[in-house]
């Protein structure tokens, strides 16, 4: 009897599991659902269901000279931490899993010790630091901070990227007649390839929507998108968040559906 | 022509006790195929290693031709190199991988081209010249790596255990396939490996290593039939070991006479310098013991020859030979290789039996 009821039981536990994973991604996307559907919107506050349909929330948030600015302030402080954070973090990554000197073990920490920081005390820190170096509110001095928090995902992702490639190939590049650049550019970078543009990637990601360090290190001319849209939301509650919010997730959505899987580590 | 020279060759690591290499001094002559043979950890990979030059030395110097190379970095020496994982870079077409040395060497593309090209058909590989090397057996693998190497027209071909990811059957087959391009090519040649079959079917003259030493340099069949100590002829090929203190010189035509620890008498091969009571341990090869009969013991017990009786504890059939293990009466083992059509029909598992072996064929070290 028990065979003829096997199939039925994993056909059961089949289901559940179905079930199961259904209900948690409906808890964690049924959000973001019913934010897109109130950015279309017709009613001025956050209400659901919708009552009809527009436009006019994106066309009020492109139209916020604000927003927009700090839409583009945002991109390109993405756009530069990530790529200062790449420069920095693939040179570190190679050192850390290539080379064995002394005070690598006590380097790979300090290079860990942005993530386990909590954000705040790393935002007061350079708050203080900033002010007595005059660069509170700068650009440069928000590229600087989002350098240091990011620069860590970006020597985690390529380390392991790295260490899956043979040490033996660089050495075969050399045997074949190559310098040490010569290596690094024909053979070590085409293989890290996929872990440096993931890292950049996330890099890019986490410096687009930090919030923490840019609140308090930003001023009134340098605002970064999550600051304008928290301070806005201190005093309104119209859909025009909800515009933006599924502005960015369209974004988000673009980047993962055009780079190709292998970049992102997935 | 000496084409490579080591001289004095040193090597100790940072942090560590011993020397990996310890003063080695070679001359590798042009178109020769050395082995270098030993058990991991000997030192033999790290030898190799400084060759290439990816391990600096910590004393000596390396020559190609007459020239110090010690001083220069790998991608200057123009040495090629087959390395045990391969390292076909992964990324490029077998032909890229083939081009790589070419390219790096600034030779026109369509020349690149066509000698890549001529290699690949030596190892026997052109059709697969688009392919990527995750599309390839391990085989055709290790034959890209081989034309990756030699399409430089190195000076000096290294080869780091390049079979050991073989399987066996595959392994045999390359053996013989490297030893056609080498010997096609004339090229010079230095091959690692742990494996003694590997070796001695290899190689013109085998370096035996051990705990960063050379114990001993020759062909095949001298490293084979006159090992110079007790390490040597046990890691190349099998030996039978029985030791014992020395009883009697040599008198007239009379052979030494050996004790063993467990009182048996045997005849030995003098060894100039010994005085009695001194250790000795007698080695003989399998196929250097003969099994008979055991009534012929003390018949055929005359100097010169040994005869011992023994219980044949169990026979294996090896195919064209097979191997007996003899227990002797004072509990040591003897492992006896016969021709599988020669063996005595009553010689057969549990019987008694006699071993006999010549003095000659006999090796004796001191302890």
């Amino acid at each position: 009897m028990t065979r003829y009821r096997k199939p039925l039981t994993s056909l059961v536990g089949a289901c559940t599991t179905s079930l199961v994973l259904l209900a948690i991604y409906l808890f964690l996307l049924a959000p973001l659902l019913v934010v897109v559907l109130m950015a279309f919107n017709t009613s001025s506050y956050m209400v659901f269901p919708p009552e009809g349909f527009t436009l006019k929330w994106f066309v009020a948030f492109f139209r916020d000279s604000m927003f927009v600015e700090a839409l583009r302030t945002s991109a390109v402080l993405g756009v530069t931490s990530a790529a200062v954070a790449t420069v920095i973090g693939v040179p570190a990554a190679l050192a850390l899993v290539r080379y064995r000197f002394r005070g690598r073990e006590f380097l790979n920490s300090l290079f860990l010790a942005p993530i386990l920081f909590p954000g705040v005390v790393l935002a007061i820190a350079l708050l203080v630091y900033y002010s007595r170096l005059k660069i509170l509110g700068s650009f440069i001095g928000l590229v600087l901070a989002h350098v240091l928090v990011i620069v860590p995902y970006v020597i985690r992702t390529v380390s392991a990227n790295l260490y899956g490639v043979d040490e033996a190939l660089e050495e075969a590049s050399l045997n074949l007649g190559a310098g040490r650049w010569r290596t690094f550019f024909e053979i070590t970078l085409p293989l890290i390839r996929s872990g440096m543009v993931s890292g950049a990637i996330f890099a890019f990601i986490m410096s687009f929507d930090e919030l923490v360090i840019a609140l308090f290190l930003s001023g009134a001319r340098m605002t970064t998108l999550p600051v304008r849209i928290f301070n806005f939301l201190e005093y309104n509650s119209d859909p025009t968040i909800a515009a933006i919010s599924t502005v960015l997730l369209c974004v988000t959505l673009l980047v993962s559906v055009f780079v190709p899987p292998r970049y992102l580590g997935f | 022509m000496v084409d490579l020279e080591l001289r004095s060759v040193s090597k100790k690591y940072a942090g560590s006790e011993v020397l990996a290499v310890n003063n080695v001094s070679l001359e590798i002559e042009k178109g020769e195929l050395l082995c270098l043979l030993g058990p991991s950890g000997c030192g033999k990979t790290t030898l190799l290693r400084m060759i290439a030059g990816f391990v600096e030395p910590t004393a000596g110097s390396i020559l190609v031709k007459g020239q110090d190379i010690t001083q220069l970095p790998p991608n200057k020496r123009n040495l090629g190199m087959v390395f045990q994982s391969y390292a076909l870079f992964p990324h490029m077409t077998v032909l890229a991988n083939v081009e790589y040395g070419l390219r790096m060497r600034r030779i026109p593309r369509t020349e690149a081209r066509t000698r890549a090209r001529e290699m690949l058909e030596m190892v026997g590989l052109l059709e697969l010249e688009h392919r990527y090397p995750r599309q390839l057996s391990g085989g055709q693998q290790q034959r890209v790596a081989l034309a990756r190497a030699m399409v430089i027209l190195p000076q000096v071909l290294l080869l780091d255990e390049p079979l050991s990811n073989l399987d066996a059957k595959l392994r045999q087959q390359m053996r013989i396939e490297i030893r056609r391009i080498q010997k096609e090519v004339g090229i010079t040649s230095i091959f690692v490996t742990h494996d003694q079959e590997e070796a001695l079917t290899l190689a013109d003259r085998i370096v035996v290593m051990d705990k960063g030493e050379v114990r001993q340099v020759g062909s095949p069949q001298d490293v084979y039939d006159h090992p110079v100590s007790r390490f040597v002829a046990n890691f190349i090929g099998t030996c039978n070991f029985l030791n014992g203190v020395l009883e009697a010189l040599p008198a007239g035509s009379e052979p030494a006479v050996l004790k063993t620890d467990s009182g048996l008498r045997l005849w030995c091969k003098g060894v100039p310098g010994l005085a009695t009571g001194q250790r000795l341990c007698v080695a003989v090869r399998p196929e250097h013991l003969e099994l008979a009969p055991a009534a012929e013991a003390e018949r055929e017990s005359a100097p010169g020859v040994n005869a011992v009786r023994g219980r044949i504890e169990h026979v294996s059939h090896l195919g064209s030979i097979v191997e007996y293990h003899v227990v002797l009466p004072g509990g040591e083992r003897l492992r006896v290789q016969q021709q599988s059509a020669q063996s005595a029909p009553s010689v057969a598992e549990g019987g008694t039996a006699t071993v006999k072996w010549a003095v000659q064929s006999s090796m004796c070290f001191p302890e």
